[in-house]
């Protein structure tokens, strides 16, 4: 089955000039676009040091030696392939809007299939992980555009399903995963507990994360006023309340705290932060708010 | 048949309606469901003080009732179940015109044979049919509207009564399928003598060719004659017409012009007889060859005015147009008495007034008394009164002693009765005198100056018609104009009476009188529908007779005759259209739910008031116990006080 057209393509060849910012400290085998802390083979120069026994006599500077008289070596960056992880939310609840004109989860489709693009353009492996209350089998490939195809199907071919424990699948992530790399993970995170729990755990086991809440406007700030009956679309649960202009304010400002407060768990454990409203086109957010905001350069 | 006879399909689509109405009563109050992603910001919040609106207490009671009042509305309306056919209109057109009246030797007259006709007819027709009874005379009221009551169309064909008017047939018959336009089926009926003139016939012919009449199956309607008489050739002699002409020179002197016409295909000798009041005039025998026209001239003298009856011996088959009656005017001169001390005046006015034989003038010194009291006065040299009190022509002159130069008389009112002749621009007029012009006043000429001066004034007061000149007719060059007389005898019109020196005699018909009038009585003492078309009348005289106007102020009496016949021949139908009446294609087979949806509904209700008091009976449980929790307050009274505040809200 062919896969939807996720992202056009004119989005895909603006991605081609956006790099997917990463901690230097992150290494990996060596070959990616990614500078690193470690001096090696590379294009890009670093530093001078005194030429001793055994270094590799191609990067001396022949130059310095004629002027100087003494012989000098070259020091490059080494650019290393970072691992790429996108964890993207799979759970009910973000895919339960039926007012809403594109739904967080194809926004946050979107976005993964924008990340997955931008890592396999710079050769980076990447792996595409959905998760509900744990993991669900993900897709990992080899850097190089043309594994964007198998990507891009696999992430259009995801559907919503069950509840969230993010705590739980990032353990599994931990577990599966020991090697350091960037982590994104796409999620609405309305498991604050879970989530706190699950952003320590991604730090102490030394990846670089990037969270990227995803939610509608209608989350933010409720437009239908009245009695309304509410189900909780992963538990189930119902509750009746009557929505005016200022029980939607106070909403407004609960959910606003919610996500100050989730931004500074995120800085705060090392990683970083982004929200995405669905009614801002995505290729907007990512090339002007992802790109302001340390994650794209 | 219920004006509510719904199908089946209809009366469900109805029930659904109502279900769709109710159940939405139901939910619309229901709070709206939508599917979050989380509840905790909603946690969050501040408990609300809001509690849920209960407009209904007992939904489940008031559907109920709802269908309890749908299904007793469904049984009002009456619906059938099974197959339902419209009933079948039918149209049937009784020629009661003047062919009605004949009646030849030996047999019935033919208005009977028509009547005879159509009961056959009803007779034949399903009990369902709805029939129209139309009379074939143009623009005459139908006989009976759509009914199928038989015995009431019976009663109308029985009272159905022959006019002396023509009928139009192709027109009564266009009327009667225009009636049947919109029927399943239809069926029209002409019953009647079908005597068609040459326009009449061309006209039929023309619509049996547009019509492509059916056999009442389809849409296209089943078009039948039923024709009556005419197996023996029909005798027939009659009046066409009076005419009455008063003698130019001696006004108590009528010139009579009698219009008599063979209609028979044999020789005639008539004994023409003129009677006036009962009083034989004269008579005299004519002869008259098969088809002849013969008009006869007669004179004879009459100041009282009257009735003048005509009449044809011997009699024929058709009596109608033997007798006919013409009115007479009476014959009274115009007194008028002219106030004159000057010669000049009075050589101004004598010859205009002696040469008109119907006025009698007399003229007097100013002040002088006249005996008898004139019908109207001229004065000379007068001024009109404040208010008049006699129909005058009053002369008044202007300033004496000057010569003014001549002004010319223009602006003849050629709408007012008194100027209505005249339109001279060759009078011109000195010395004239400056009239008053009151509001109501209409000025009938003005002289040509600056500004315009009025010189003729037609004034009415107090019922009475003044008219004011404004110069001396010795100052002017009026008495030499051929406008002068003409003035005056619009004037004297106008004041007293218009002359009648013609009188013809009327046809039965359409009829456009002068006058005024309130009521119309026929000659068989039936008010007569009329408009008011301006100052005439527009009537539809369908008899011959003596009719009464009886108006505001006075009643007047016109005789109606027999119209003249113009050459007819009879109609001939087609097979198909002398065939017998097709039976009705399909019949009712539905069969009455009223019983049904009577027996639902009660059902309905028990269930309503099972539903209601049950839940009644658990509300009140509840508030005992909670009662009996709280306090030990008498349980009774506060159950009964919650009830009673329940059931003030619930909706039922």
């Amino acid at each position: 089955m062919a896969a939807p057209l996720l992202l056009d393509r004119d989005f895909l060849k603006t991605l081609e000039e956006l790099t997917l910012l990463c901690r230097e400290d992150l290494t990996g085998p060596i070959g990616a676009d990614h500078r690193s802390r470690s001096h090696g083979p590379g294009m890009e120069f670093a530093d001078y040091r005194v030429y001793s026994a055994g270094d590799d006599p191609r990067f001396l500077d022949w130059n310095a030696y004629l002027r100087l008289g003494r012989l000098f070596l070259k020091i490059f960056e080494t650019e290393r392939h970072v691992p790429v992880r996108i964890l993207l939310d799979a759970s009910e609840s973000m895919d339960c809007e039926e007012a809403a004109a594109e739904s967080k989860f194809l926004y946050a489709q979107r976005l993964a299939a924008s990340f997955a693009y931008l890592s396999l353009l710079r050769l980076d492996t990447t792996a595409v992980i959905p998760f509900t209350e744990r993991l669900s089998k993900p897709i990992m490939v080899a850097g190089g555009r043309e594994n964007f195809w198998p990507v891009l199907e696999f992430v259009s071919q995801l559907c919503c399903n069950g509840g969230t424990d993010l705590y739980r699948s990032v353990k599994e992530f931990v577990n599966n995963f020991p090697s350091r790399g960037v982590v994104i993970v796409i999620s609405d995170f309305f498991d604050e507990d879970g989530c706190r729990r699950a952003l320590e755990m991604l730090r102490s086991s030394g990846h670089d994360f990037v969270v990227l809440q995803v939610h509608s406007a209608e989350e933010q700030r409720p437009s239908a006023f009245g009695e309304l009956l509410l189900e909780e679309a992963e538990t189930g649960e119902l509750r009746t309340i009557e929505c005016s202009r200022e029980k939607s304010a106070l909403y407004e400002r609960a959910f606003l705290e919610f996500s100050s407060r989730l931004q500074r768990l995120a800085l705060r454990n090392g990683g970083r932060y982004a929200r995405a409203v669905t009614n801002i086109p995505y290729q907007e957010f990512v090339l002007q708010s992802l790109r302001g905001g340390r994650v794209l350069t | 048949m219920s004006w509510l006879a719904f199908s089946p399909v209809q009366a469900a689509l109805l029930w659904l309606a109502g279900s769709a109405l109710a159940l939405w009563l139901y939910l619309h109050q229901r709070p709206t469901r939508r599917k979050v992603s989380t509840l905790r910001f909603w946690a969050d919040l501040p408990p609300s003080v809001y509690r849920r609106r209960r407009w209904l207490r007992e939904p489940w009671a008031l559907l109920a009732q709802v269908v309890f009042l749908l299904f007793l509305i469904l049984a009002l309306a009456n619906p059938r179940w099974g197959i339902v056919t419209e009933s079948r209109r039918v149209a049937i057109v009784l020629d009661t015109s003047i062919w009605s009246q004949v009646q030849q030797r030996g047999e019935p007259p033919w208005i009977d044979l028509v009547r005879q006709d159509a009961y056959r007819l009803l007779n034949t027709l399903p009990a369902t049919d709805e029939v129209l009874l139309l009379r074939a005379e143009p623009d005459a009221l139908p006989i009976l509207p759509f009914t199928d009551d038989r015995a009431e169309q019976r009663r109308a064909v029985a009272q159905a009564r022959a006019s002396s008017s023509i009928a139009d047939i192709p027109h009564a018959l266009e009327a009667g399928k225009a009636a049947l336009a919109g029927s399943r089926a239809g069926l029209l009926v002409y019953i009647g003598p079908g005597m068609l003139d040459e326009q009449q016939t061309a006209s039929l012919d023309q619509l049996r060719q547009a019509w492509e009449p059916g056999d009442g199956s389809g849409d296209r309607p089943q078009i039948l004659f039923r024709m009556v008489g005419g197996e023996k050739p029909m005798e027939n002699r009659g009046i066409l017409r009076l005419a009455l002409q008063r003698d130019a020179t001696q006004p108590d002197r009528w010139h009579l012009l009698t219009q008599l016409k063979n209609y028979s295909e044999s020789k005639a000798v008539l004994l023409l007889k003129l009677s006036m009041g009962g009083q034989p005039l004269l008579q005299r025998n004519v002869s008259l060859a098969p088809g002849q026209v013969s008009g006869l001239n007669d004179e004879f003298i009459t100041t009282q005015g009257g009735l003048l009856t005509a009449e044809i011996t011997p009699a024929d088959d058709l009596r109608a147009d033997d007798r006919a009656v013409v009115y007479v005017p009476a014959f009274r001169p115009v007194n008028i008495a002219v106030f004159t001390s000057r010669p000049s005046f009075e050589n101004d006015l004598r010859p205009v007034l002696s040469t008109n034989p119907y006025w009698r003038a007399q003229f007097v010194h100013p002040g002088a008394s006249v005996d008898p009291a004139p019908d109207m006065a001229i004065y000379d040299a007068a001024s009109p009164p404040a208010q008049a009190t006699f129909n005058s022509i009053y002369f008044v002159r202007g300033q004496q002693g000057k010569t003014g130069h001549p002004i010319r008389v223009t602006d003849w009112n050629s709408q007012h009765a008194a100027t209505r002749w005249v339109r001279t621009r060759d009078v011109s007029v000195r010395n004239a005198a400056r009239l008053n012009v009151g509001s109501t006043d209409t000025v009938l000429a003005s002289g040509e100056d600056h500004p315009e001066i009025p010189l003729l004034v037609a004034r009415e007061q107090n019922r009475h018609r003044v008219l004011i000149v404004g110069f001396d007719p010795g100052d002017s060059n009026f008495p030499q104009q051929s406008a002068f007389p003409l003035l005056i005898a619009g004037a004297v019109e106008w004041l007293t009476h218009p002359i009648e020196d013609v009188s013809d005699s009327l046809s039965a018909g359409e009829l456009d009188l002068p006058g005024s009038a309130t009521r119309i009585i026929s000659p068989s003492g039936a008010n007569v529908p009329f408009a008011r078309n301006g100052s005439s009348l527009h009537l539809l005289a369908l008899d011959a007779g003596l009719y009464r106007a009886i108006g505001p102020n006075l009643s007047t009496t016109f005789a109606v005759n027999a119209p003249p016949l113009l050459p007819s021949q009879r109609i001939t139908p087609t097979a198909a259209e002398s065939a017998s009446v097709a039976g009705e294609s399909a019949q009712y087979q539905g069969t009455y739910l009223w019983q049904w949806l009577v027996l639902l509904a009660m059902v309905a209700l028990l269930a309503e008031w099972w539903l209601f008091y049950s839940n009644r009976l658990n509300r009140r449980a509840v508030l005992i116990q909670q009662s009996e929790s709280r306090s030990s307050v008498t349980i009774s009274e506060q159950g009964a006080q919650k009830d009673e505040a329940l059931d003030t809200n619930l909706i039922t």
